[in-house]
């Protein structure tokens, strides 16, 4: 027994590097969004030939600094959907190791009793603990990345319509991660 | 160093061996190794066994005496064909012959379209080659620099427009209890006079002013190194040809923007410097590339005006305007990125294939803050430069030099 508990061991490991990714990739992904969010709310301004200025005296400066732009959102936008990917990598990953942990302990030879498996060794959780552990955290991230799959939804269709969306909450939405418990959630679940 | 023992005379023999290794290395670099030459070689070897000198080989293969019948293989090792000792007149033509006309069938096949003769392109082709690794990259870190003086710019642009809009409307800010506090303004100006310009919301009293002074200089010298690297960028498209100096058989090369032979157009007859391009052809994407930035940087004069000109006192008479000299030298940078005219000043901006009209120009200095975001907005888009075509063009240019330019 206390060798599996061990093998569990090595996939929370394995589970923590990827979780450490996703926080790198969370923080890339917020400045894309602040990127994409700002070039959004100018796009209203720079629709007005009024507020060009002295600029007006070039011929379509308008038109060209509109579709640069565009450019640079539609850029900022198809890095968003990478980004979103490398998310679901991630949440495939954590099923995986989830699904390999229930093989171990279920598809092996030999098939521990239920006793064994809520037994605790020393401090060591009981194979059941370690289980339910990758699976919630295989589910918080899963839902975590719908979440965030539809905020990039929302803010590309804000992209159409600039006008009445709240792309300050959606961005606020994407820091807090409500689906992720905080730190010390996450170190109680790491904790074996 | 002459053997003295039976032991040294053992040495003799393994350096025979080598020796014989040697030729067989060195042959192929004469050119094809023939048969004849090899067993004249070996029968050399031979007859040569007991000669003590050869051990000179062990000192320095190459200084060998002339008259040894050993001489070609030195001249396997150093490359020259015209020592010739009497003895091997005949076999250094057979040897060298065929090295030759390998050589220079490459060059002969693609000179077909050159007037010129193929001996001169032989020396032109690997010097121009040179020349266009060197010029090429000095384009691509061009680009890096005007990438990083453009956002310092931006940067020093953004600063100036917050304070000039924190600045316009702090009278009706309300400072609330700060407001009690004796010399409030005044000591939060001398401390952040020396800080950043972020908090230059409490600041309205002279040291503002002062601050916004420093904001435009800064501005103002981002600016003048955008027009330096255009400058350079300019002539470096220009340094792209290689002309003879002298004669057509001088081996001195050089690179410059114009020649002192007219006949020499310094293209090589306009035959391709790698495989496909040929020096006009390289010349076009660079003045493609050129182009972009000279059209960006009348663009980004007319912004550095604007915010030059924003909070700027009306009363004064040195109102600034489009003729104006923004720095000493401006106009003889300017007028060497071919963007100033004696009669008509600096060239206006305006867009690829398209026109402008600065007759209506008069500059505001109370914008509204919209238009000094659109100001901000076109710094920082920089609608001039196609960044797609950019990096096309650099990766035609590498894959033709089969380097990477970035």
């Amino acid at each position: 027994m206390e060798a599996m508990v061990n093998k569990f061991q090595a996939k929370f490991r394995k589970a923590r590097e990827d979780i450490s990714r996703w926080d790198e990739l969370q923080s890339h992904l917020v400045s894309q969004f602040r990127n994409a969010s700002s070039i959004i709310d100018r796009l209203q301004v720079l629709q007005i030939s009024r507020n060009y200025g002295n600029l007006n005296c070039i011929d379509n400066i308008r038109d060209a600094l509109l579709s640069k732009q565009i450019e640079s959102l539609e850029n900022i936008l198809v890095s968003m959907r990478k980004t979103l990917e490398e998310f679901h990598n991630i949440v495939l990953s954590l099923e995986k190791i989830h699904r390999d942990g229930r093989q171990l302990v279920k598809g092996g030879s030999s098939r521990p009793t239920m006793k064994q498996l809520q037994q605790r060794i020393g401090i060591k959780p009981s194979l059941t603990d370690c289980l339910d552990g990758l699976l919630l955290l295989h589910d918080i991230h899963h839902s975590e990345y719908l979440l965030k799959s539809s905020i990039i939804l929302a803010l590309s269709a804000a992209a159409l319509k600039p006008s009445g969306s709240d792309l300050g909450a959606l961005l606020q939405l994407l820091i807090d991660q409500p689906n992720i418990p905080s730190e010390e959630g996450m170190k109680e679940l790491f904790g074996s | 160093m002459r053997p003295r023992s039976s032991h040294s005379s053992q040495l003799l023999y393994a350096h025979l061996i080598l020796e014989n290794l040697v030729i067989a290395v060195a042959a192929p670099k004469i050119g094809r190794p023939q048969p004849h030459v090899v067993a004249y070689f070996h029968l050399q070897l031979r007859h040569r066994r007991p000669q003590p000198h050869v051990a000179n080989f062990l000192v320095s293969p190459i200084a060998r005496n002339r008259d040894s019948p050993s001489s070609v293989d030195a001249k396997g090792w150093n490359g020259k064909q015209s020592q010739k000792s009497s003895k091997m007149e005949t076999l250094d033509l057979t040897a060298s012959s065929p090295s030759r006309t390998s050589d220079s069938k490459p060059q002969n096949l693609n000179s077909t379209s050159s007037p010129l003769a193929p001996s001169v392109l032989r020396l032109w082709r690997p010097a121009a080659q040179r020349n266009l690794r060197n010029q090429w990259p000095k384009l691509a870190s061009y680009r890096q620099q005007w990438t990083s003086i453009s956002s310092c710019g931006r940067s020093h642009a953004t600063a100036l427009v917050n304070a000039h809009l924190s600045q316009r409307y702090m009278p009706n800010m309300e400072l609330g209890v700060l407001s009690d506090m004796p010399d409030i303004r005044k000591r939060a100006c001398f401390k952040l006079s020396k800080q950043q310009v972020f908090f230059f919301f409490f600041c309205i009293d002279r040291m503002c002013t002062s601050t916004l002074e420093i904001l435009r200089s800064k501005l103002l010298l981002s600016y003048k190194d955008m027009v330096v690297v255009v400058s350079n960028m300019i002539n470096t498209s220009r340094s792209m040809r290689c002309f003879f100096k002298g004669a057509n058989n001088s081996p001195l090369l050089q690179f410059a923007s114009f020649s002192e032979d007219k006949s020499d157009s310094g293209d090589g007859g306009g035959i391709p410097v790698f495989s496909f391009l040929s020096i006009s052809a390289h010349e076009e994407l660079a003045e493609e590339l050129v182009q972009m930035f000279r059209l960006e940087l009348c663009l980004k004069r007319l912004l550095v005006l604007e915010f030059l000109t924003i909070g700027f006192e009306t009363s004064q008479d040195n109102q600034l305007n489009w003729s104006n000299e923004l720095y000493v030298g401006e106009f003889d940078h300017l007028s060497n990125c071919n963007l100033y005219e004696d009669t008509c000043g600096p060239l206006p901006p305006r867009l690829r294939d398209g026109k402008s009209d600065m007759a209506a120009l008069k500059f505001d200095n109370q914008p509204n803050p919209e238009v000094l975001q659109v100001y901000l907005t076109t710094w920082l888009a920089e609608v001039n430069i196609d960044t797609f075509r950019m990096n096309e063009i650099f990766a035609v240019v590498g894959e033709e030099m089969h380097t990477s330019i970035f």
